[in-house]
This record gives structure tokens, C-alpha cells and sequence, in this order.
């Protein structure tokens, strides 16, 4: 099983954990945004013919980096995607909107202690993440997919 | 007070444009409150914070019911798109709601 297999089993198994405390909801929020981030660099580094190489290719993306792009395709009027199937569009942008949701809340499950993390949300992000999942392999070869993977590594100018 | 840049927000219009977006958002939600501020990143961001009734948010429905929550604030706001903000999407059951009391979710 893949990195980003466990790491999605781990977060449903921890949001699901009795009794709930705030230290299995967090872990599960941050475990469900890694998953959908290695997950992410394994889809795009799986187009690097050399097997070998490709969990060193993986060092080269970057959060901030990712979150942007994922931000920018959000954005119906840069990316408009005229004449794409509208259904792998909207599944698209469901992966990057869940993404950059997922980076934030990743964000406040790790670091902001200043407020409980809601049961409720911590389940949703979760279940998003793994909608992601679902949703990924009808999509992942259309090129507006890919050329998102791309668009994941490179720095915006 | 949000903190987002000078003249970014014009914040009756945008009350106006997501109080129209939530009569459409049918009986799941019952309650929607959001802010304007900076995200961790530092982008301009929206933030809506959705009471959801105790059953829509139970485990069989949650995603259904809040994506679909999230698709139509996301298209009738278009908060990228006209206001220059990231949308965010929280969301908790009436029950934690109530027993939580925060003000932020008035």
C-alpha cells in the first residue's frame, strides 16, 4: 500500500477514535492533508520514467508553492477550462479547493491551541480528503489534470 | 476588525451577495456567519463558519450535504472571481454549537 494510502487510513481511524480527544482530531485533520499532499507529488512524479528517482523528484514540491496553484485554479475567470467536460472540471476543482481547505485547516489542527477543533469538521475534512481519493482516478488522465501537477512544482511569475 | 487591504472589501455589497447565497442553501444550514481577514499565508480570505442541523451532519451525509453547501456559496458569492478573496468553509452540528457559545459562529 502507498504512503498516501496509510496516511488517509490513519486519519480515518484517528477521527473515528473513542473517546474523541483534540489530540486524535488534529493528528487526523494534519494526516488527512498529507495524504492528499503525497498523494498529489505521487500522481505527478509518476510521470518521471525513472522509478528510482522519483521520491527524490518528490523533494522539489512545496507547500506554499502547491497551495498557490491550487488557489489559482480556483479562479473561473484565469481558468476557465472553455470547452473541457464540465464534470472533470468540477472534480478538479473540488481537488484544489479540498486541497488549499485542507492546507489551512492542517495549519490550525497543528499550531492554534487557542480554540477546540469541532468534531464535526475535523469528520468533514477528513471525508473530503478521501473523496479526493475517490474522485482522483476518474480524472487523472485528462490533461487539465495533469497539466495541474504541473502547474504544483512550478514557482508562479 | 478583518484586517484586508484598503478599499478591498466593500462590506455592505458582499453582506448583501452572501445573504442572498444562504435563502439558497435549503434546511441542512442553519445558521452561516463569516469574516474577512488573512489566511495562514497571508491572503486576503473569507471565512464561513455553518451551523449544520445534527443530522445533516451525521458521518453518511456530512460530504453531500457540505459540498454542496460549498458549491453554491462558492458560485453565487464568487469570492475569487468579484471580491479578490479565498474562500474557507468550516463547518459544526447544531449541538456543538449550542454548547460551545462562541462568538464567532453568531
Amino acid at each position: 500500500m502507498a504512503y498516501h494510502d496509510d496516511l488517509l487510513n490513519q486519519a480515518l481511524q484517528l477521527v473515528h477514535t473513542v473517546p474523541t480527544t483534540q489530540a486524535s482530531l488534529r493528528r487526523a485533520v494534519s494526516s488527512a492533508y498529507y495524504a492528499v499532499f503525497h498523494l498529489l507529488i505521487a500522481e505527478a512524479t509518476a510521470n518521471w520514467n525513472n522509478v528510482k528517482l522519483r521520491a527524490a523528484l518528490g523533494r522539489a514540491y512545496d507547500h506554499g508553492i502547491m497551495k498557490t496553484a491550487s488557489n489559482r485554479l480556483s479562479n473561473t475567470r484565469d481558468f476557465p477550462f472553455a470547452g473541457e467536460d464540465p464534470r472533470v472540471v468540477a472534480s478538479l476543482r473540488f481537488v484544489a479547493l479540498t486541497f488549499t481547505q485542507l492546507h489551512e485547516n492542517r495549519n490550525f489542527a497543528d499550531y492554534n491551541l487557542t480554540k477546540d477543533l469541532d468534531p464535526t469538521d475535523a469528520l468533514n475534512q477528513v471525508k473530503s480528503s478521501e473523496k479526493i481519493f475517490n474522485t482522483w482516478p476518474s480524472i487523472k488522465s485528462d490533461q487539465i489534470t495533469q497539466e495541474y501537477l504541473v502547474s504544483l512544482v512550478v514557482k508562479h511569475r | 476588525m478583518p484586517m484586508v487591504p484598503s478599499g478591498f472589501v466593500h462590506q455592505g455589497q458582499l453582506d448583501t451577495e452572501i445573504k442572498r447565497a444562504v435563502r439558497k442553501l435549503g434546511p441542512e444550514a442553519v445558521h452561516v456567519a463569516y469574516s474577512v481577514g488573512e489566511d495562514s499565508t497571508g491572503e486576503p480570505s473569507i471565512f464561513f463558519r455553518i451551523v449544520l442541523t445534527d443530522t445533516a451532519a451525521r458521518e453518511e451525509t456530512l460530504t453531500d450535504i457540505t459540498g454542496r453547501i460549498v458549491t453554491i456559496l462558492f458560485d453565487e458569492v464568487r469570492p475569487i472571481e468579484n471580491w479578490g478573496l479565498h474562500p474557507y468553509f468550516n463547518f459544526r452540528s447544531q449541538s456543538e454549537h449550542q454548547r460551545r457559545k462562541d462568538p464567532q459562529w453568531e
